[in-house]
């Protein structure tokens, strides 16, 4: 016996002792003795095999009772019927599968194993692990453990990094942002390059280091309740729920994964077992705020409601949480009409987790964020500031004005914003809402650049554009469900298809427009908003007359 | 006046007000499916064709000791040695044990 925790620094020069001694010297007997169906039937086997594969007889015998494809195509075509009738014999004495068989008695093997050489002292039934269950896994406190327990994530994450980003911000400005330009300017450097590196390179790389901290504390957070155990009994918790809109309670692990991105999300759910929960729990990975969302809600938060910051944020998560629930029961009665696939889980005992492995997990994740987000971010800051300063001629004002490329692209597109709160020279928002398809990181970094004034701070010029908090809060509301960024968008494409890709782009975009407008209208109403309203509820209807005529065609798909 | 699915709802949360067990009570040796077990008591798994359970430890002649099981909720949970298990009542349904 060597007992590893995988967590924890390995000794490979004593493991690779230990199995080089054990096979030398085998202490226990190698064959394992089956049911005496089960020896009677590997006897027949063998002796049906034995002039060919004299040595490995056995093995293959045993893979031939389970079912191994591979091994039971090597088999002469004289000998499978034979082999075949003794190998549905055991199964039908047994009234198991023939995987099932042997799996079954290796366990039985391996528990009379333990039991006559592992003697344990003082065992009881109920452990630590199980007491605290009977509070977070309570069917009534449950649930409010659960919400408590995510809302200190925020908190945390939030209230402290705050100040840390206060100081690199500080501290990235005045090296990058005005330190360089007057150097380069001693050295005679062309006044756009100048621009570039301060503006572009600097100014990018002073937002990607302020978002360092709060998704640090968040993956910290995270890494925190995964590696104490209590995430499995989140998923527990979570079941319930999970089944009202028709996916299985282990889809909740892909859903948690979504709080970091989207798109290993979407990869987690392989893990399930049937097509139509693995399309299913794809489609409602976008709703959670993946870490490239964060910056955006704390940009905004802290600008829109600097006291109030870590409740927007929270109240953010749980609308996404919200909007995932009310579509998974939207498409469990429209097209995924079929019962969910089984739950099976291990709920590992509670304990104190390791600084190595909690700074490992939010290494790897804060690490894959910088890099990824990183380049996104830097690339689009830049883009966007070339984009500012090419013109051309405006085609909307008589005269003929000469207007950036970007202003025209977002007064294009800025009426159909405009039910949502996002004023008619607001055309910033328009314009980042667009890069946000990129990636959503993106949005910041655009809206960071467009905004900038010389000589008027950033969150005044922010303020103004937007009018009031319902604008704003309206115009996050659209960030957190639109359309899914263009990794996710392939991600959803190489698993499932086209259909479902173009499925998620379109719905998710009219959803989080008809969201939004109905949020805006409704916190600021009007006469004309009944109008909006009335006209976001048509659309409601549409789309669920639609879905149900989609439904129609794609029940058989997943029967 | 209520419909059949609200009062057995009703039933419910009055048994668990009065913290009283919601199954039947079992006999020593009784032959019945996992998801049948009431909390707190022990039983033997006698025939199980699920490979995944029997992975996890719940192969023929494993003792198993009900942990949670409560008939409103979709997955029961099951301490199979020093592992705790959450299995789905569909499952758990296909598994059968003798009491005690």
């Amino acid at each position: 016996m060597f007992p590893v925790v995988l967590n924890k620094r390995l000794n490979d020069q004593i493991l690779k002792r230990e199995i080089a001694e054990a096979l030398s010297d085998p202490k226990i007997p190698a064959r394992i003795h089956y049911d005496e169906i089960v020896e009677k039937g590997l006897d027949a086997i063998e002796t049906l095999l034995s002039s060919k594969n004299d040595a490995r007889a056995r093995w293959i015998s045993l893979k031939l009772i389970e079912g191994d494809i591979e091994v039971s195509q090597q088999i002469s075509d004289e000998t499978r019927p034979a082999v075949e009738k003794i190998v549905q014999g055991i199964c039908k004495h047994r009234g198991q599968q023939g995987t099932a068989v042997i799996a079954d008695d290796r366990f039985g093997y391996i528990r009379g194993l333990l039991k006559d050489v592992v003697r344990r002292r003082n065992v009881s039934q109920h452990t630590f692990s199980d007491r605290l269950d009977k509070i977070t896994l309570n069917s009534i406190l449950g649930l409010p453990v659960f919400f408590f327990v995510m809302y200190l994530v925020f908190l945390v994450a939030v209230r402290l990094s705050q100040p840390i980003i206060d100081l690199i911000d500080a501290g990235f400005s005045w090296l990058l942002v005005d330190g360089i330009p007057a150097l380069l300017d001693r050295a005679l450097v062309p006044q756009w390059l100048t621009f570039l590196l301060s503006e572009g390179l600097g100014g990018g790389i002073t937002t990607i280091a302020t978002f360092i901290p709060p998704i640090f504390f968040i993956f910290f957070s995270l890494s925190i309740l995964e590696d104490s155990g209590y995430m499995a009994r989140a998923a527990f918790i979570a079941d319930k729920f999970m089944r009202r809109i028709g996916l299985p309670g282990k889809a909740f692990i892909p859903l948690l994964v979504g709080f970091g991105c989207t798109v290993p999300a979407i990869m987690a759910t392989r893990t399930l077992e049937s097509k139509r929960d693995r399309v299913f729990a794809s489609l409602l990975t976008p709703f959670v705020s993946c870490g490239a969302k964060l910056p955006v809600y704390t940009f905004m938060g802290l600008m829109f409601f600097p006291d109030k910051a870590d409740l927007v944020i929270f109240s953010l998560y749980l609308s996404g949480i919200l909007m995932a629930m009310l579509t998974g029961l939207l498409l469990k009665r429209t097209i995924f009409r079929t019962e969910p696939g089984d739950f099976v889980m291990e709920l590992p005992p509670y304990h104190v987790p390791t600084c190595r492995g909690i700074f490992l997990h939010t290494w790897h994740r804060l690490k894959d964020f910088i890099l990824r987000a990183g380049k996104t971010i830097l690339l689009a800051i830049i883009l966007i500031n070339v984009l500012k300063v090419v013109q051309i001629k405006d085609p909307f004002t008589p005269g003929g004005q000469k207007i950036t490329i970007l202003e025209l692209g977002g007064k294009a597109l800025n009426p159909v914003f405009r039910p949502m709160g996002i004023n008619k020279d607001n055309w910033q928002a328009s314009v980042a809402l667009v890069s946000g398809i990129f990636a959503k990181e993106a949005v910041v970094g655009t809206m960071q650049s467009l905004y900038i004034e010389e000589g008027v701070e950033l969150k005044s010029t922010v303020t103004r554009a937007f009018g009031g908090w319902e604008a704003a809060y309206a115009y996050l509301l659209f960030v957190l469900l639109y359309s899914p960024c263009v990794a996710a968008l392939t991600m959803l494409f190489k698993e499932h298809g086209r259909t479902w890709l173009f499925f998620s782009l379109i719905y998710l975009t009219i959803l989080a427009w008809l969201i939004a407008t109905l949020f805006y209208q409704i916190s600021t109403f009007r006469i004309q908003s009944l109008l909006w309203i009335g006209f976001s509820a048509l659309l409601g209807i549409a789309m669920y007359q639609y879905l149900k005529l989609i439904g129609r065609g794609s029940r058989n798909a997943f029967e | 006046m209520l419909s059949n699915r609200h009062r057995v709802r009703l039933r419910n949360w009055g048994r668990r007000l009065t913290n009283q067990k919601p199954q039947c009570r079992r006999l020593s040796g009784e032959c019945l499916s996992l998801e049948q077990v009431p909390e707190g008591r022990q039983a033997t798994v006698y025939c199980n064709s699920d490979l995944r359970t029997i992975e996890r430890g719940l192969a023929c002649g494993a003792s198993v000791y009900m942990i949670r099981n409560e008939t409103e909720e979709p997955n029961l949970i099951v301490a199979v040695g020093d592992a705790r298990y959450v299995l789905d009542r569909r499952v758990a349904h296909k598994i059968r044990v003798r009491i005690g």
